[in-house]
């Protein structure tokens, strides 16, 4: 086995918290970056993608909140000290298996279906006049998207904003 | 002669049954390479290329011990990383288990062009 290692050397002339701080902003804007090359189905998968220090997040926690909210930036400012690690992390039961099955292929346009905010203005003339009742529902295509890989596909490009985090980084705290 | 082929002979010649590159047919075991994503090395011509093997056998065991057998074959290829070991990713849509590992191998750009 054998472990890879980028030396950034910007990011080495800073303060530890300074560095940490960029790469906390470098996780986010790796889950940006992400975002419009995965799977899509309801979204839960990607509001799940968070960035922690330290240690991953609680898996539970965070599949339970993405089913409703974004969760990028739900451990913002729980930094463990002395940690020098950030992680990204999808927190879904099937995450895993999307992002490392290459087979995988967005299926055909799906029509969801979804209530007409007006269902009078749903129905038709010709419909009316038949006298049709019930709730109108319109099918409106939900797009075909994402596909395996997007961490790996996203990180080059966000590491390569290295250098623009640790700007930010600086500022953010007061540092020249 | 591609990387690909290069990484997939490696792998027919340590004696892995059923080595498909790219894709696979519908059998219940066998092993596929397939690259993934290549990333260019800042100021020289060459690039970081990534693979994954995957493994699909019947069952866990069988699976966990072929794409051991797989790493075991490509360990000595030159420059070649492992970016993790043989992982499971639960059972297939049909029942058969899946194991899968990553790795990347440092390429020219002339030897993309090598036949």
């Amino acid at each position: 086995m054998s472990i890879r290692v980028d030396w950034h050397e910007n990011i080495a002339k800073v303060p530890p918290e300074v560095a940490m701080e960029a790469l906390w902003l470098t996780g986010q804007n790796l889950i940006t970056e992400a975002t419009n090359n995965i799977p899509l189905d309801t979204g839960t998968l990607r509001r799940s993608g968070t960035v922690t220090v330290g240690a991953l997040p609680p898996f539970a926690e965070v599949y339970e909140g993405a089913q409703s909210e974004d969760q990028a930036k739900r451990y913002e400012g729980e930094k463990q000290p002395g940690s020098r690690v950030v992680y990204v992390s999808y927190n879904t039961p099937y995450a895993r298996r999307l992002h490392e099955n290459l087979n995988w292929r967005p299926r055909d346009w799906k029509y969801s279906r979804r209530k007409r905010r007006s269902v009078k203005g749903g129905y038709t003339r010709k419909s009316r006049a038949a006298g049709f009742e019930g709730t109108y529902v319109r099918k409106i295509p939900k797009p075909a998207v994402g596909g395996p890989k997007w961490i790996e596909r996203a990180a080059p490009r966000a590491f390569s904003r290295m250098d623009e985090m640790v700007r930010r980084a600086k500022a953010k705290m007061g540092v020249v | 002669m591609t990387l690909l082929e290069k990484l997939h002979a490696r792998l027919v010649d340590a004696g892995i049954p059923h080595c498909y590159m790219l894709s696979s047919p519908d059998i219940p075991s066998c092993v596929t390479v397939a690259p993934y994503n290549s990333v260019p090395m800042a100021d020289i011509p060459m690039s970081r290329e990534s693979f994954q093997v995957a493994v699909r056998a019947p069952t866990y065991h069988e699976a966990l011990s072929t794409a051991w057998a797989a790493v075991k074959a490509l360990e000595y290829f030159p420059l070649l990383s492992f970016r993790q070991t043989p992982t499971y990713l639960g059972p297939n849509e049909d029942g058969s288990a899946v194991c899968v590992f990553n790795l990347d191998v440092p390429a020219s750009w002339d030897s993309h062009n090598e036949r």
